[in-house]
Formats: C-alpha cells, structure tokens, sequence
C-alpha cells in the first residue's frame, strides 16, 4: 500500500502561514531608519527654496535662479522653467559651511541686478551716430554689435558676478585655454573687496551672449548654494510676501475677424490736415463704419498711458513731451504710440 | 642630446600638468559633510512641519502655471517665439526683439531704451493690415525733423500684414527688413516673419498670454 500524498491544501499550508507572517504588522520588517539631521537640513533647503521662488513668481516677472551645487542657470518665470543651460565649471568665493539652523536667505538668497558690463543704455546713441545711420538696419553695416561673451554684473547687493564665455576646445588651444581658466580661477572671481559673495560663471560662448541679452536692471537673481554650505550675509533680500494672484482676463470671443478695421484707414489728407490745424483737442468719438461694413467690435479695455512708441521713455520725461493724439483719434491712438 | 631634450619635455608637461592641478584645485570652505545623527523629538516636529509647508508651496507655485491652451513664449537671449497650443509647443519662430539702446532727444530731453517688455503680457487686441503712425524717436533716430502732420507719420507696410497689441505700445508684428530676424535691433516690438506672423495671427485670440523672458 503506498502512503497516501497530503492533499495540495495540506501542502500549501506551510506556505502561506509563513506569507501571513511577513504580512504581519511589523513582522519580519525592519524598524523605520530614525530620521538624520542630514534630513532635516535636505527639508530647510527645500523650504527655502520654494518660498523664495513663490515670491518672485508671484511678481509675474521673469528671475534666474543660479544653483551652485547642481552647476545650473534657469531661466523662470511663474514657476515655469523657461530655459535652463548647464554650467561647465564655476568658482565662488564667500560661501560659509553650513551651520545647524540657517535662516531662509541665507540657503537661497535673491539678489537684485543693477548693471550689466557695457549695457548699450548707459551710451545712447549720440546725433553723430544717428547721422551715420546707427540705428538704421537698412543700412548694411549698422547692425548692432554682437553682445559680449565676458562681462561682469554689479547688483544691489555686495555680490559680482562674472560671466565668461570660453570655447572648451580639445588639443593644445583647449589646454592654453584651461590653463588661463585655471590661472583666472586661482586669482579668484572679480568684484572687488567690498563683494561679499563672487561667483565666476564659465560657459558656452554663445550662451554667455544670449544671457547678455537677457538681463535687464532688477531682474532677480535666486543663488542656491551646494549641500553642506550657505551663502554669506550679503544684504539678500528677504523673500517677499507673496503678492495675490491677478484675475487673467478672459479671452474675449470674437464673433467674426473684422476684414479690415476702418480706424486703421487714415483719413483723406485733406481732412487730415484741416484737423492737424486745429490740434488734439479732445479725443474724437470712432469714425462711422463705411457703409456695407460691420461694426467693429469694442476694443479691449485700454492700455495705461503708453509712452510713444514701443521704446520706453524715462520716467524724468513730463508727460507733456508726449506726442498728442493724432486725429482719428481714441481708437488710433493706441497704434499711434505703438510700433516697432 | 636627444634623451636630454627628452627629459626636459618630459619635465615641463609634468610642471604644466602639476601647476593645473594647483590652479585648478577647490579653494574656499569645504561643505559641511551630511550629518548622520538621528533627529530629537524636536527636530521630528519640525521636519513634519517642513514638509507640510513645502508641499503646500509647491502646490501654490504649480497653480501659478498657465492653464490657457494657447499661450506664446519669447525668449529675448535667442530671439525665438514659441507657440504652444495644448502643452506642446507647435511653432518655434526666429525673431527680433529689442536693441537694449537708448536714444535721446537733447532739444525736449526726452530719453527713450528701447528694450522689449519682460514678464506676463496678454493680446490685447488684433490689426489685420495695420498702419504704422511713426513716432517721434522713428524720427529722431535717422536725423529727421519730427513733422507736424499726421500723414507724414504713416508708414502702412511697415508692420507687415498683421499686428497683435501686447499693451504699452507694444506689438507683435510682421517686418520689411527680413534679414534683422534673429537679430536685437527693434524698438521694443517684437518683429515675425511673414508664414510666422500668419500663423500665430490666425492662432492667437484676444486674452490669449504671452510670457517673455
């Protein structure tokens, strides 16, 4: 007689009372890793950083944010990356080591642009250089300078910062030229002694050129610094209160695209004379469609006083240097100032 | 003679090298290194609360984001336009954004940079057609006398075939001078080319955003 084999449940039971027993709560589980300092500090930083960012986002307004530890330059704006280039190498002098309770600023500091080396609007253009055409892109040789690929940027803060275009070139150019790189970094970033914080950034040529493009006067910058270390103080500014977000005007639904706009047909000369003769005076209702035309829709609620023309005129300017409204007049006045 | 010329090349690519490791070295503080040490019960509150209110930032700044279908992005280091239509971007346009110049007008001490706006913006309105009435610096700036009529200033081909108003006086708009895309030359405008221009014309609608940077 041949004994007889356990039945398959018999034979499972083993099984699966050694699964419930590692399903058991806290059976054959390690104890959670108590939480490290290293933790904590990971957490401040991220702290930091988000409230920073969410206030220079609420400006509405593009910032770069500089992040020394991962050797990157974002361009955002609203919380959006609009753009972000790596950074082949870099030196900064100021850091401090990181100490047990850091404050906000001083793990992510926002700092303001002033100035950017050979900014074209600090050298307006003189009557000699309009007379030879400067500004003419008709003319085949004024077209504007290439921008820089090494310059310096002043804030409102002790902080230079010094941006350097270089090829990274294989062979004996690319070996002079880190060699120099190497040189440049041992003397250290420029900025002079009152510079609390200097940062040399070294990048592409060409990158280093379109961020010349890039930077206006108060643009803000973001610094991170690496794990382990923290920014000096160096009059960052603290992050502002974050402003409440602006009501997006809803798209207006157009019922039908006008063909042409009537205000946009200048007047018959003659008539146009005769209201140049009698000056601005007070805004003219809109002209009559001709006839067979539609109306044409409202137009969006108008812009603030613009300044004539797409540049924009300094604030010392009084507003009586602006060019009265040309006839035709409240609806052609917005293109008027516009253009360009 | 040739193993000593050997040696001596030898010895300065060592000395090279040698001063590039130098130079080239970490200077400044190390980074205090991650501490391993387990948190008190202090230091448990304190990490939960920070975490709380990072999450609670990150879902704020991510509500900031734009929600619109259609929305236009200009990036002025490259002077590029970008058109995304439902989160992905659906054109990439080569530009002209503004010089960055300035330009004065020493009679009435007027001063004026011609720099192209940065930051959220929305169409404002659209011009099929539209008529340039030349202001006063597009005078200044070529050495002209500013006239005093109307029809002087008008300039009906310069903008292109259709201009879009970002407000300010700042427009979207087509280009006579096609080989300046790409290029920093415009008075705050920003300049398209004409398949570009028409595209993003025909795409756009009033309130559509554009976010330039």
């Amino acid at each position: 007689m041949t004994p007889r084999r356990p039945s398959l449940t018999l034979r499972l039971a083993p099984a699966v009372a050694a699964l419930l027993l590692l399903a058991a709560p806290g059976a054959g589980a390690e104890k959670p890793a108590a939480r490290t300092r290293a933790e904590l500090d990971a957490a401040r930083r991220r702290a930091a950083v988000l409230e920073s960012e969410l206030a220079l986002a609420s400006t509405r307004k593009p910032y770069l944010v500089l992040d020394l530890g991962g050797r990157a330059l974002r361009y955002r704006l609203m919380g959006m990356t609009m753009r972000e280039v790596s950074i082949p190498s870099l030196v900064v002098e100021g850091l401090e080591t990181s100490d047990a309770s850091p404050n906000t600023p001083l793990l992510a500091g926002i700092f303001t642009l002033q100035e950017k080396e050979n900014d074209p609007r600090l050298t307006p253009l003189s009557p000699e250089q309009v007379e030879d055409g400067a500004d003419d892109e008709n003319a085949a040789n004024a077209l504007p300078p290439e921008p820089p690929r090494e310059y310096r940027l002043s804030f409102k803060q002790p902080v230079a910062l010094e941006v350097l275009g270089r090829e990274t070139r294989g062979g004996m150019p690319g070996l002079w030229g880190r060699f120099i790189a190497a040189l440049r970094r041992w003397h250290g970033p420029a900025g002079g002694e009152e510079a609390r914080l200097k940062i040399a950034l070294h990048l592409d040529p060409d990158v280093a050129a379109e961020l010349y493009r890039s930077l206006i006067p108060d643009l803000r910058l973001l610094v991170l610094p690496p794990q382990g270390m923290m920014l000096p103080a160096a009059g960052q500014e603290a992050p502002p209160k974050p402003r409440p977000a602006k009501k997006t005007p809803p798209p207006r639904v157009e019922k039908e695209e006008p063909k042409e706009v009537p205000f946009q047909i200048p007047a018959p000369e003659d008539e146009q004379n005769r209201r140049d003769e009698e000056g601005p005076g007070e805004p003219q209702a809109e002209p009559p469609p001709p006839p067979g035309q539609e109306p044409v829709p409202a137009p969006p609620p108008p812009p603030p006083p613009p300044p004539p023309g797409g540049g924009k005129q300094g604030r010392s300017a009084p507003p009586s240097d602006l060019i009265p409204a040309g006839p035709g007049a409240i609806l052609n006045r917005s293109l008027s100032r516009a253009g360009d | 003679m040739k193993r000593r010329e050997t040696i001596l090349v030898t010895l300065g690519i060592g000395v090279v090298l040698g001063l590039l490791i130098f130079f080239g070295r970490h200077r400044g503080p190390a980074p205090a290194p991650a501490d391993p040490r387990p948190l008190d019960a202090a230091g448990e509150k304190e990490l939960k609360t920070l975490a709380g209110r990072a999450d609670a930032l990150a879902h704020r700044l991510e509500g900031m984001q734009p929600k619109a279908p259609v929305y236009i992005v200009i990036d002025t280091g490259r002077n590029r336009l970008s058109l995304y239509e439902n989160g992905s971007e659906t054109l990439q346009a080569v530009c002209s954004t503004g010089s960055g110049r300035a330009l004065v007008d020493p009679e009435r001490k007027r001063r004026w940079v011609f720099e192209t706006p940065r930051g959220e913006f929305f169409i404002r309105a659209k011009h099929p057609d539209p008529v340039w009435i030349k202001p006063d610096w597009a005078f200044l700036e070529v050495g002209e006398a500013i006239p005093r009529r109307l029809a002087e200033r008008l300039a009906p081909t310069e903008l292109g075939a259709y201009a879009m108003d970002l407000g300010d006086g700042y427009l979207i708009h087509g280009t006579l001078y096609k080989r300046a895309l790409g290029l920093s030359v415009t008075h705050g405008c920003v300049r398209l080319g004409d398949d570009d221009l028409d595209r993003v014309y025909h795409t756009v609608r009033i309130g559509t955003p554009v976010y330039i940077y």
